[in-house]
């Protein structure tokens, strides 16, 4: 029975040539594109939780507050929801960091008398509150604060950059929706085509008392193996962009490990469920 | 002890006209039935009745312990497995040699190959074919074809042989021989049915019984038995 079961798969797949083919590369392209598709929202979601991690909020002080009201206004950004912690820059600092960061211009600084730098807050955020709503939010509620001249947070670019990986990420969900649906046709139809051609085979292995699995088993088979072939070769040749496009940059592309099986699952998945319906729909 | 009864069995195709109607009989083992009746009659509808192809609209069949009333589509396999049946088309695979086409009956039911074919090969020889194994379908006469077709309904020693027609498209000689290898698998206590609407071969089986169709209604039902 094994041995019919393989065979017959086996025969089933080479007759069917044409329409193996085509059912193979549809499911290739498709898991392929989204295998990318998934790969650039993984990439920048990466990207973005970084990012988040590092976000603060940048509070510069008026000139020359008095003490206390420094003291009072530390204390009420400190009681502010979502605030873990805040360190103080003085003038005497942010000329350090100024001239470490940009050491040819140190000279330039040197002219002033005084330092030119504000004295500053830099506000750690709670994990939880760093995305760009909540941070705008509670900008604005420093922003208003006495004694604060200027506030500066980079929510703006994380927020563009948060819209990117919604974006790809809802473009992978409808492309794993539109692929199903097209793959699965695809596949349902080939295997049509090759049930319809073997009616004669069916009717004698009903008639001999094959059970309906030992009859199915090899349409099933086929129709996964189109699918397992095509999600196969898109991990593959996936993979090789990725490594391609890195070293035409010569730059480290991050590496999302678990995608690679994950297509090929989908397309052996898939592969499964449209021989199944068409079986289902043709058999008696 | 019956191996097939049909009781008040009703078949309606389409909801249109009675295919079979009000049928009963029962058939034990070791017969040698004739279903004969004009095209049309309800013959192929009764034997599909036998191998649960059909299923009747009201009445029962009951087949060697399983019931219309109650088999379940799984057990359906394992009661043709206990059934042979030929046709007037032989119903051969053209893809794959004589052989083959035997072997692919026991295969798919779980045989080894090796089992299967020394099986197959079994068969053949008996029926003088053993040269043709090698053949492929379209290599055969039409004599030559119905016996590969008995030869794969027989590799399984069924307890049943149904016949439709078995000597429909071949020629007076090659049906002679067709007829002869009926009963002798009847004489080995095969329970054997053949539907024909040719009259000409009743004469060929002495010990009989016939069972008369028009119109799907039972017209007569006789034993020629002599003791
Ligand atoms: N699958 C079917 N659908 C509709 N009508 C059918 C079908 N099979 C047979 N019939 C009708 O049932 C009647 C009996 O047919 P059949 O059993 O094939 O007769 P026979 O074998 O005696 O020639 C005929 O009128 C035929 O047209
Ligand atoms: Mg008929």
């Amino acid at each position: 029975m094994r041995n019919f079961i393989l065979n017959e798969a086996l025969g089933a797949y080479k007759s069917a040539k044409g329409m193996a083919w085509v059912s193979t590369a549809v499911s290739f392209t498709l898991i392929l594109i989204f295998g990318a598709s998934l790969y650039l929202s993984l990439t920048i979601f990466g990207i973005l939780q970084t990012e988040r991690r590092n976000v603060e909020i940048d509070v510069y002080l008026k000139e020359d507050l008095p003490r206390e009201m420094k003291e009072r206004l530390y204390s009420t950004i400190q009681g502010l929801a979502g605030v873990k912690d805040i360190d103080i820059v003085t003038k005497e600092e942010a000329l350090k960091i100024f001239k470490n960061r940009y050491p040819e211009y140190s000279d330039v600084v040197s002219v002033f008398q005084d330092i030119p730098f504000p004295e500053s807050f830099v506000i750690h955020l709670k994990p939880t509150w760093k995305n760009p709503e909540l941070m705008e939010h509670i900008v604005k509620e420093i922003s208003v604060l006495p004694g604060v001249d200027e506030v500066y947070a980079g929510t703006g670019w994380i927020a563009r950059l948060s819209k990117i990986s919604a974006f790809f990420i809802t473009v992978s969900i409808v492309l794993l929706i539109g692929l199903f649906l097209a793959i699965s046709y695809v596949i349902y139809q080939t295997i049509r085509l090759i049930i319809n051609s073997r009616r004669e085979l069916i009717e004698i292995l009903d008639l001999v008392g094959a059970t309906k699995s030992t009859i199915e088993i090899p349409y099933l088979i086929n129709g996964t193996l189109y699918g397992f072939v095509g999600g196969l070769f898109a991990a593959i040749v996936l993979k090789l962009s990725l490594v391609l496009v890195g070293t035409l940059l010569s730059y480290h592309l991050p590496d999302h490990w678990f995608i690679y099986p994950l297509l090929v699952l989908i397309g052996l998945v898939i592969g499964l469920i449209g021989s199944y319906l068409s079986f289902e729909e043709i058999l008696p | 002890m019956s191996y097939i009864e049909f009781q008040n069995v009703s078949r309606i195709y389409q909801n249109r006209w009675y295919a079979l109607q009000n049928v009963s009989f029962s058939i034990g083992k070791g017969e040698f039935v004739f279903i004969i009746g004009p095209t049309g009659a309800g013959k192929t509808t009764l034997l599909s009745h036998i191998y649960f192809k059909e299923f009747p609209t009201s009445g029962r069949v009951s087949v060697l312990g399983y019931s219309s009333d109650t088999i379940s589509r799984d057990e359906i396999p394992f009661l043709r497995r206990k059934i042979g049946v030929i046709f007037q088309d032989f119903k051969l695979l053209f893809d794959r040699n004589v052989l083959k086409n035997i072997s692919i009956a026991l295969e798919v039911t779980g045989e080894s190959p090796r089992n299967a074919r020394r099986k197959a090969i079994e068969v053949l020889d008996k029926l003088g074919m053993a040269d043709k194994a090698e053949k492929m379908p379209n290599e055969l006469s039409g004599g030559e074809g119905q016996k590969v077709a008995i030869a794969r309904a027989l590799v399984r020693e069924p307890y049943i042989l149904l016949a439709d027609e078995p000597t429909g498209n071949i020629d007076p000689e090659s049906s002679e021989e067709i007829f002869k290898i009926l009963k002798r698998v009847n004489d080995r206590g095969t329970t054997v049915i053949v539907a024909t609407h040719n009259y000409n071969f009743l004469e060929k089986v002495v010990r009989k019984r016939v069972i008369s169709l028009k119109a799907g209604k039972i017209e007569s039902d006789e034993k020629f038995y002599i003791k």
